[in-house]
């Protein structure tokens, strides 16, 4: 979520350094792995994610 | 379906296809921290390069891709030489898109091939990778929504790797 504020981890472009930084430390392999299993994490939360009508009781 | 583009990678690999990896994947490769759900990928279009693309694409269980789902189709060498553009197509191993006429200036299988840097994706398994450079201008072309987002993760990718 944006913030009127700039964070510290942010380029002039919003983008933040740090996560290419952590990226460009890994190997390539080490890297592909990690964002292919990110993608395939972010799959299957779409596939099963729903919003539901009420709140549970707790 | 898991998103395997390593192993699309491998069985091009394998049938000694010639092909550069190219977009999104192509920027995780060199450091990228934005996800995609599809490898694309150009292809030499020389007959012989046509028809082991067939035999891996069969080996990949290729299907067509249309918005209301994929279609099974004959994709032999005949049918990939008269794709103009591009052919979007899933496999059993994820989603992977052709590309035959890339936004920009770059056109050809040679010419970004002649640009591309190889990576080592595992042991064994060796392709070549679009340069960060010709990845950005071809997104700059390209001018779609998407590659508006993507672009500012790129250029500071670049500034990072310079």
């Amino acid at each position: 979520m944006a913030s009127m504020e700039q964070s510290p981890l942010e380029d002039s472009r919003g983008v933040d350094i740090s996560q290419i930084r952590r990226l460009l430390q890994m190997s390539v392999q080490e890297r592909v792995d990690y964002m292919v299993e990110v993608t395939n994490k972010l799959l299957e939360i779409r596939d099963t994610a729903r919003f539901v009508e009420t709140f549970p009781r707790r | 379906m898991t998103f395997d583009p390593v192993e699309i990678c491998a069985v091009l690999y394998e049938e000694r296809v010639d092909f550069v990896v190219l977009g999104g994947f192509a920027a995780i490769i060199h450091g990228s921290p934005l996800p995609t759900e599809d490898i694309d990928v150009i292809p030499s279009r020389e007959a012989d390069n046509l028809e082991r693309l067939a035999v891996a694409l069969k080996r990949l269980g290729a299907r067509i891709r249309t918005a209301g789902g994929s279609v099974e189709t004959r994709l032999d060498a005949a049918f990939i030489r008269n794709m103009p553009h591009m052919l979007n197509l899933t496999t059993r191993f994820g989603d992977m898109d052709l590309v035959f006429t890339p936004a920009g200036s770059l056109k050809v299988y040679e010419q970004w091939l002649e640009r591309s840097r190889p990576a080592q994706l595992r042991e064994g398994l060796i392709v070549a990778v679009a340069s960060l450079d010709d990845i950005i201008a071809s997104k700059v072309a390209a001018n779609r929504p998407k590659d508006h987002r993507s672009l500012p993760y790129l250029e500071s990718l670049r500034e990072q790797l310079e």
